[in-house]
């Protein structure tokens, strides 16, 4: 009996080995572990019902802005409304991440950038939410003619958002899943972090109106536009200026008349300042090589957006 | 157990408690206590402290998780008291904070604080250990709303205006809660 080769077995998907290297491994296998991944994850943040329960606290801090009788406060606070949504986003993936810190992550069959990477990507839902309500928004503005701004006799009723300023709830929440991702994988104490994160969105986006003068809007997170530039004493006359000017009077909080300004150019790079800032959170995230990339990447970026909103900022 | 086990065990459970979250959300609360504090007046930066003070005691208060409770076992103490020997080293650090950032703020609420605080305290020894997590987070999120919501909602402004009845109404919905769950079949604790 003559002995036989055994032949080889069929060919079998590859499986990706543990690793805890620093590179994500581009084999047919990782990509199928990462979207295997990706869907585990964005499932787990659909079914949270903290995402579910902050989206009518945010439709309620809508209705309520429309109760507000000042003029512009649709404009300029609607920026706002998406803080409990922020919260909730920074919280879930905060969670997520903290996982990593548990001593069975590391026998995990793919490296730990495989699951970080899977991890961020996994909050394409809600990325994808603020989108489509960011959208339907804008949508609704445009059908029913706009909003008011401005004060008499420099006051219009139909002021729209510009795209970049529509642009801004997008790049915050990225920013707020990157925010989570560093401080779910970095600090020990997860009820620590939520306090954190919690305190941190309602300082900037609850009281964002604290950071939106000259000197700090350029370095602040949820940025309200107009830019408000003094024009005029107390007691100037309003018809003087031109027509064509958004006006806000004198009163409890202001002793002058000012010009209300949009600046798209302002909110476009507020925006990369936004994504620069979220580029070096995610990259903390993660270990090795991509996270001194990623964070040289982000301050750079981060710099010349700076530098650039205090030349354009009117 | 003696009052000499007690206080002998003071030290290995102080030791035990993690600083973390206290020191990043007291960094962040002074930080920010000290912005509202160099570019706003009045009312506009007291928010930043009310909000800033509930949060350090939000921070302390959840030192009732503790990780490395098991390894403490071995004491001759109730984990209960261990917890609340937990509680209270970082409560003293936590109010200190919170004082400050009122005090630069020019915020009141002292008094409201310290009654969230005991609120805070007591559901966190009593609610199962899945809830003591939000427990934890009542006095921020109860300052948080009274800001946000509060003109809509007058009766949120209750631990500002009348601190001891919420202090007991506090404790009280902790006993309440207490004799609850040992009642309850299956062991919902």
């Amino acid at each position: 009996m003559s002995a036989t080769a055994v032949p080889p077995p069929p060919s079998s998907p590859s499986v990706p080995t543990p690793s805890t290297g620093s590179s994500v491994e581009a084999t047919p296998g990782t990509r199928r572990v990462l979207g295997q991944l990706v869907r585990l994850e964005a499932r787990r943040h659909l079914r949270s019902p903290l995402l579910w329960l902050a989206l009518p606290v945010c439709a309620w801090w809508v209705w309520e802005l429309g109760r507000q009788p000042w003029s512009g406060a649709w404009y300029q606070a609607l920026p706002n409304t998406f803080t409990p949504l922020l919260v909730v986003v920074s919280v879930l993936v905060a969670r997520s991440f903290h996982r990593e810190r548990a001593p069975y992550a590391e026998t995990a069959p793919v490296g730990q950038d495989v699951r970080a990477t899977a991890r961020l990507l996994g909050t394409w839902p809600v990325v994808a939410l603020i989108a489509v309500a960011t959208a339907a928004g804008a949508t609704w503005l445009r059908r029913t003619g706009g909003v008011d701004l401005g004060d008499e006799p420099g006051r219009t009723l139909h002021a729209h958002f510009t795209l970049p300023e529509l642009l801004q709830p997008l790049c915050l929440v990225v920013l707020a899943v990157a925010l989570g991702a560093v401080v779910g994988r970095r600090l020990p104490a997860l009820a620590g972090g939520v306090l954190v994160l919690a305190l941190f969105w309602l300082f900037v986006g609850g009281l964002s109106w604290a950071f939106q003068s000259a000197e700090v809007t350029s370095f602040s997170v949820v940025q309200t536009q107009p830019v408000k530039v003094g024009v005029g004493p107390l007691d100037s006359d309003p018809t003087a200026f031109p027509d064509t000017w958004l006006l806000s009077a004198p009163g409890e909080y202001q002793a002058y008349w000012g010009r209300l300004v949009v600046s798209a150019a302002l909110a476009f790079w507020h925006d990369l300042w936004l994504l620069a800032l979220a580029t070096v959170a995610a990259a903390c995230s993660y270990d090795g090589r991509p996270r001194w990339r990623g964070v040289a990447l982000g301050v750079t970026v981060a710099a010349l957006a700076v530098v650039m909103q205090l030349r354009v900022i009117p | 157990m003696t009052p000499f086990a007690a206080g002998a065990a003071v030290v290995p459970v102080v030791r035990s408690v993690s600083w973390w979250p206290l020191v990043g959300v007291g960094t962040l609360v002074l930080t920010a206590t000290g912005f509202a504090d160099a570019t706003l007046e009045g009312v506009a930066a007291g928010r930043f402290g009310l909000l800033g003070s509930a949060g350090v005691v939000s921070a302390a208060v959840s030192a009732a998780v503790d990780p490395a409770e098991e390894l403490l076992d071995p004491l001759p103490l109730a984990s209960r008291l261990r917890q609340g020997m937990r509680q209270a080293s970082q409560l003293v650090v936590a109010l200190v904070v919170a004082l400050v950032a009122l005090e630069v703020t020019g915020a009141g609420g002292g008094g409201g604080l310290l009654a969230l605080a005991v609120v805070a305290v007591s559901l966190t020894l009593v609610v199962p250990a899945r809830l003591v997590r939000p427990a934890a987070g009542v006095p921020l999120a109860w300052v948080a709303l009274d800001l946000f919501v509060g003109p809509r909602f007058e009766a949120l402004a209750a631990w500002r205006e009348h601190p001891w009845a919420v202090a007991t109404a506090g404790v009280a919905l902790a006993v309440l809660v207490h004799h609850l769950l040992d009642r309850l079949p299956g062991g919902l604790r």
